[in-house]
């Protein structure tokens, strides 16, 4: 697999997760400003409010999005 | 008497110019009593109207780690962090230039993503696809 094949791959969930959740303005204007965290979330401590996404396989409910409070 | 918090933080910032509505921002933070250094952030910037827009920026505040925050909506600052292929561990300088030339290579390949992404929300401003 190519470099550029690769870097693509990396950054396709994050991409996907984007795509998502523009088409859901009621939960971006719910979690203004949050940053959302797709994988790893376990180790982090960003000292904010973040959000949880997980990814489905259910067309109709792409992802599971949960609120972590610090 | 209260005491005053000294900032023993020195702070250097930098840019690059990447074409007339492309630049990369960089910051970084000398820890004068611990003599650490601390990568506050390294972001693509794109012109929007007559603003700079940041839709990508690293940093590595959590842990030591390199995270990657890319914006979602233009009209909302909320954004999503990710790790996947990013160079995690190193020490600063390594991480900086690291993420420096990430943004080189990658930056019309971000941007595309992005202004994909606002269509509708930009389909009244013009913006330059490079």
């Amino acid at each position: 697999m190519s470099k550029a094949q690769q870097f693509k791959l990396n950054v396709n969930l994050s991409d996907r997760l984007a795509n998502y959740l523009i088409t859901q303005p009621d939960i971006l204007k719910k979690y203004s400003g949050c940053s959302y965290i797709v994988f790893s979330y376990k180790n982090e401590e960003l000292g904010k409010t973040v959000v949880r996404a997980q990814e489905t396989s259910n067309p109709d409910n792409p992802w599971i999005l949960t609120p972590i409070y610090n | 008497m209260k005491k005053i918090k000294e900032n023993f933080k020195k702070r250097h910032l930098s840019e690059i110019i990447l074409s007339n509505s492309n630049k990369i921002i960089y910051v970084y933070n000398d820890d004068l009593k611990t003599k650490q250094t601390e990568i506050v952030s390294v972001s693509l910037n794109i012109k929007i109207l007559d603003n700079w827009v940041t839709i990508l920026y690293y940093d590595n505040h959590h842990e030591g780690l390199l995270h990657r925050h890319n914006k979602i909506s233009y009209d909302n600052e909320a954004n999503i962090v990710d790790n996947e292929g990013v160079k995690k561990k190193g020490d600063w300088k390594k991480l900086l230039h690291w993420a420096i030339e990430d943004i080189k290579n990658n930056y019309i390949y971000y941007k595309k993503k992005f202004l994909y992404r606002n269509r509708f929300l930009l389909k009244d401003i013009k913006v330059e696809k490079f």
